[in-house]
């Protein structure tokens, strides 16, 4: 019995030691609706991206996607995401592979069009817009165009993001990225994931950086069906007028 | 019950122990590249390090799981070194003023 209570002391004891240890652990926030550490656990080849897709289906007119990461040992390389209704191939998000940029804002934390979270910790390597094959995801560059977004960030997920206004309720939207990641290690939550969220609100316990972009505001696309309508209606429009400009005149 | 309890408990001080065990002590660097530093002393402490580089002392720090990662003044700016042991070496990412790369580490015996 004595040995129990001494053994149990001593993990007692470990334990507390070992917490403080874990205090830059960050998780994730919770919610998130795509996982790289479960869709792909494998380590990448820094130089070859691979796209992900994930879903959800609006809940609200108003709706936040977020691009979340955390890379404790190297870099996540992020581009040429995409928002669609299911149905369209309009893209919702505002310069979704980064060509907004430019040279003068390479290396900071605000990329044109987008808006950014941190978790509220230290935000070592926390992600930047970036370009070519130059810093700290030179190995893999751009998926196209010139600039991309490079995230390292150490102790916290730190997101990008776009607020969505007008969505329809009970749509369905076809969240896609490219994505590559240089440590050579497999994903493993919560030091090396990328994660996905979609919801009325940021991620809980997250806060933003910097002045949010303004809402995009989503029109609802005209189906196929619809233009079809409009297009027959035009038609016979112009098929009557035709005909009344060439009716025999009575009296001229 | 006497066995379950004392292998948890051998198991809990051996993964706390773990990182400290194999990063701890001097290091050198591979390869001569002229700009990069060539020597690393460091020592865990729970979830940080101490130790220098190049005899300049290890600013901030921190430790998650197999990695750690620390901050190093160097010709008067920062300099972030993320890091991990694979194969009995340090590679470290080396991120500072227009400088990216990844330095690898030998322990020195």
């Amino acid at each position: 019995m004595r040995f129990q209570a001494v053994i149990t002391t001593a993990l007692v004891v470990v334990v507390a030691v070992a917490i403080p240890g874990q205090a830059n652990a960050q998780n994730p926030p919770a919610g998130a609706i795509f996982d790289l550490a479960t869709a792909h656990p494998a380590a990448f080849s820094a130089s070859a991206y691979t796209q992900f897709t994930t879903s959800f289906v609006a809940s609200a007119t108003s709706e936040y996607v977020s691009f979340a990461f955390r890379e404790v040992p190297a870099y996540f390389s992020f581009d040429d995401a995409s928002v669609t209704q299911q149905g369209s191939s309009t893209n919702l998000l505002q310069d979704p592979g980064f060509e907004s940029d430019t040279a003068a804002n390479v290396g900071t934390n605000f990329p044109v069009g987008w808006g950014r979270w941190i978790q509220p910790v230290d935000t070592t390597a926390i992600g930047v817009v970036a370009s070519g094959n130059t810093g700290d995801c030179a190995s893999s560059g751009p998926h196209t165009g010139s600039y991309f977004w490079c995230d390292g960030s150490v102790q916290g997920y730190d997101g990008l993001y776009q607020q969505f206004n007008g969505l329809t309720v009970g749509a369905t939207y076809t969240i896609t990225f490219w994505l590559t990641d240089n440590s050579g290690d497999p994903m493993s939550n919560p030091q090396i994931d990328m994660l996905v969220y979609a919801g009325p609100a940021l991620p809980t316990g997250t806060q933003t950086i910097g002045t949010p972009p303004a809402p995009i505001l989503v029109t609802t696309p005209v189906p196929g069906t619809v233009w079809l309508m409009l297009l027959g209606i035009g038609a016979l429009g112009l098929y009557l007028l035709f005909r009344r400009w060439n009716a025999p005149r009575i009296g001229g | 019950m006497k066995r379950v309890l004392t292998s948890l408990l051998v198991s809990a001080i051996l993964s706390l122990a773990a990182l400290g065990a194999v990063v701890d002590g001097q290091w050198s660097a591979e390869g001569s590249a002229k700009t990069a530093p060539k020597k690393l002393s460091i020592h865990v402490n729970q979830n940080s390090l101490s130790g220098t580089m190049d005899g300049m002392a290890i600013t901030r720090s921190g430790v998650d799981g197999g990695f750690f990662w620390f901050y190093v003044v160097r010709n008067g700016a920062d300099f972030l070194y993320k890091g991990q042991i694979k194969g009995g070496k340090i590679e470290l990412r080396e991120s500072g003023p227009h400088v990216h790369r990844t330095l690898t580490f030998t322990r020195v015996q």
